[in-house]
């Protein structure tokens, strides 16, 4: 695998008040805690986990939106988190970020044409009427009219609003993208219009995609691979084929268990593995195993030892006492 | 079906929104039955009309902007314990029309015969009040119960949702508990005077996929420990798949296709219902299959198209779909579709069946 990303030790801690806000003392709030993955070029790796766990942290700490409390960003075998803000700016433009909420992510004051433009006035990437083609050019790549860049984000429906932030996004020629939620907030039927174009922009572009979602089958669906996080630690990393199949962590298990799918035979039968409660407070996660709580094997040891993510094989790996 | 097991009837109900930009038509000659003892899914995505229709059933259109122009929401006359007001004969004999109903009338049947879960659990939970005392007002309100029993009667619904240590979480505040617990106690609310009918408008929406999983499961066991039948609204046509025995798709504000829950999934009568299903991944898929999305974009309610609502992103629209709304003709035992390819003269389209 040609390494394109290389995430080590990532942590990224928030320091918040708890008991409300004339609380006197801060808590550090770890939102993402200790994370390691790779991204080769060309892939698709999903990031799953329910809401709260720290998939939106990491994703906006690799694309330069937070600086990490701990760790290292190494992104073409540059570490990102040491450069000169110069030389970080450059490969930043390499990595751009797709939003999940396509009504709050583009400014309503702007009109679609310069919302596009902005990132290459920002470089100041060619002439004016260069950037203009180029923005048309981008329309055009995302299936919007280009004759349409005079109009502003309220003209346009909700997917139409993503394929703006999605050229958008396009318009530095990066290599890499962070997709978070990118069709959450869309009609069904609009969904699939969406995937099939990041699909296709892969294919054309050559393009290296991080994908956040909470719909596994449709994580499943676009990734080569999937990371499972849970409190802000990864406990299970595996070819997205096989965790489906075999999955070894019992928050995998419980996960999968939970999508329904669209079929009463199939659904009427199943037998679900339904966790007990809530996700705890990320301020205050339990001992050991951040998951005991809602464990349904967990044994006395969970409490007290956490345990390693272990290699189970051709890059499976799984973070559990009793797994395998 | 018996005429003696329907327990709604929602006939010919036109709901309207008069705004500066124009007329909405939010929900337009919907047309509905829901048996007793029963749970009916309705499926649809954003504005196709499934909270206006509920929110019209409940009487609770806001007045202006709203307006429920046209039909009738026939219920159950001896449920409601309203026997002056039924129909003497005639098919909706023993029902009484809700949108006839003074507002006082309407009063009782809210809460007390048709309650409703809503969306977003904070919205309908009062912050300053705590969830003992919501949870027993509305028994108290109708006369269900002195304060002391609706008291024991709301520690014994919150076990039942399951709820742990129900006594103490009694005098908690909505704030101490979280997402899925708040919809466990607006399900409990809804419960608590047995109505006859429960709809619950997307409960699980907001919630995390594990949580929702907890909801539905909840919902399954009491649908079949509870008398009441369920309206389920959703946009997604998995999570209805487990629990409704019908289902009924809307688009633009009327019914597309009707059909007991097999049916519907194995034969789907419509061509946007086929859309729907081959536009999302499945999660026990074994090969990884380009999906097939429905073009175009959601209708304009505020300018509806001439002729069938679909046929601007429809692949088999024919020239009469540009002309004329195709009326919900039977295709099957109880199963309805409105869709010019069941005509006989239509071109054949495999999946398709033709009736005359
Ligand atoms: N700027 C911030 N300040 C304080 N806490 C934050 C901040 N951003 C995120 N958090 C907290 O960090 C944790 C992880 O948040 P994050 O947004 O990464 O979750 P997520 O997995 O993307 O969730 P979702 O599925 O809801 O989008 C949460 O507990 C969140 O409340
Ligand atoms: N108060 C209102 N004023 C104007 N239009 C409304 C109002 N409430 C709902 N509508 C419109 O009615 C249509 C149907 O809405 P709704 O029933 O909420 O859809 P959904 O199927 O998502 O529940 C939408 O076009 C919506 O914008
Ligand atoms: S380590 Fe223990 S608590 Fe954690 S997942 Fe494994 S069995 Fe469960
Ligand atoms: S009536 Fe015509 S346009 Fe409408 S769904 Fe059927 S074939 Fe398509
Ligand atoms: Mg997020
Ligand atoms: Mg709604």
């Amino acid at each position: 695998m040609d390494t394109i990303l290389k995430v080590e030790h990532l942590k990224k801690y928030f320091a918040v008040n708890v008991g409300g806000p004339f609380a006197r003392h801060k808590a550090s709030l770890k939102a993402v805690d200790d994370v390691s993955f790779e991204v080769g070029r060309g892939e698709t790796v999903g990031l799953v986990g329910e809401t709260g766990c720290g998939k939106t942290t990491v994703g906006r700490t690799i694309v330069g939106l937070y600086a990490p409390t701990a760790g290292t960003i190494t992104y073409c075998d540059e570490n990102l988190c040491a450069l000169t803000r110069e030389a970080m700016r450059k490969v930043r433009s390499k990595l751009q970020m797709i939003f999940q909420d396509p009504y709050a992510s583009l400014n309503p004051r702007m009109t679609v044409g310069s919302i596009v433009e902005e990132p290459m006035d920002i470089f100041s990437i060619g002439t004016m009427a260069e950037r203009r083609e180029r923005v048309q050019e981008l329309l055009r790549t995302v299936g919007l009219d280009p004759e349409h860049t005079n109009r502003f984000p309220h003209e346009f429906s909700g997917g139409q609003r993503q394929r703006i932030g999605i050229a958008r996004a396009l318009a530095m020629n990066p290599e890499f993208i962070v997709a978070d939620e990118p069709i959450s907030a869309l009609d069904v039927s609009i969904q699939a219009q969406i995937v099939n174009m990041l699909e296709d922009l892969q294919q054309n572009l050559g393009l290296t995609y991080l994908f956040i979602a909470h719909d596994l089958a449709m994580v499943k669906h676009i990734s080569d691979r999937v990371i499972v996080l849970y409190l802000g630690k990864i406990v299970e990393v595996d070819e997205s084929k096989d965790i489906y199949k075999h999955p070894l962590h019992p928050y995998t298990k419980a996960l999968l268990s939970a999508v329904p799918i669209p079929d009463p035979r199939v659904e009427m039968q199943r037998q679900r593995i339904v966790l007990k409660g809530d996700l705890p407070s990320p301020v205050n996660p339990p001992s050991g195993c951040h998951f005991r709580t809602r464990c349904p094997i967990a044994q006395p040891i969970c409490a007290e030892k956490q345990p390693e993510l272990r290699d189970m094989g051709s890059g499976h790996v799984v973070a559990c006492h009793f797994a395998g | 079906m018996d005429e003696n097991n329907v327990l709604m009837r929602i006939q010919g109900l036109t709901t309207n929104f008069h705004t500066y930009a124009g007329v909405v038509h939010a929900v337009d000659d919907m047309t509905l039955t829901v048996p007793k003892d029963s749970v009916v899914g309705i499926v649809g995505e954003s504005g196709s009309g499934k909270s206006v229709t509920m929110m019209s059933v409940m009487r609770l259109i806001p007045n202006p902007p709203g307006r429920i122009e046209g039909g009738h929401v026939w219920f159950d006359g001896a449920a409601l314990g309203m026997p002056d007001r039924m129909e003497k004969d005639g098919p909706n004999k023993g029902m009484v029309d809700l949108l006839s109903l003074s507002a006082e009338s309407m009063m009782k049947v809210r809460g007390r015969h048709i309650a409703m879960i809503f969306q977003d659990p904070m919205v309908s939970l009062n912050p300053v009040l705590t969830i003992g005392l919501q949870l027993t007002e509305s028994m108290v309100v109708h006369g269900l119960a002195t304060k002391e029993g609706a008291w024991k009667r709301a520690v014994d619904m919150l076990a039942l949702v399951g709820i742990p240590k129900p006594e103490e979480r009694m005098r908690d505040y909505p704030h101490q508990y979280s997402g899925g617990m708040r919809q466990r106690v607006m399900i409990a609310m809804a419960l608590s005077c047995s109505p006859e009918l429960v709809i619950a408008d997307e409960p699980t929406t907001s919630l995390d996929v594990t949580v929702q999983a907890q909801i539905l499961e909840l919902m399954k066991e009491l649908k079949a420990k509870l008398k009441s039948s369920i309206i389920i609204i959703s946009h997604d046509l998995s999570i209805v798949a487990g629990i409704a025995d019908k289902v009924v798709v809307m688009y633009a504000g009327r019914i597309l296709e009707e059909a007991d829950v097999y049916d519907l999934y194995e034969k789907p009568g419509h061509p946007y219902t086929v859309g729907l299903m081959k536009s999302v991944p499945r999660l026990d898929a074994e090969n990884r299959e380009r999906l097939v999305p429905i073009e175009g974009s959601p209708p304009d309610l505020l300018s509806p198209s001439v002729g069938c609502k679909f046929a601007p992103r429809c692949k088999y629209a024919m020239n009469i779909c540009r002309e004329q709304e195709p009326p919900l003709v039977t295709v099957g035992e109880g199963h309805r579709a409105r869709c010019f390819l069941h005509h006989p003269t239509a071109p054949a389209v495999p999946g398709f069946v033709k009736v005359e």
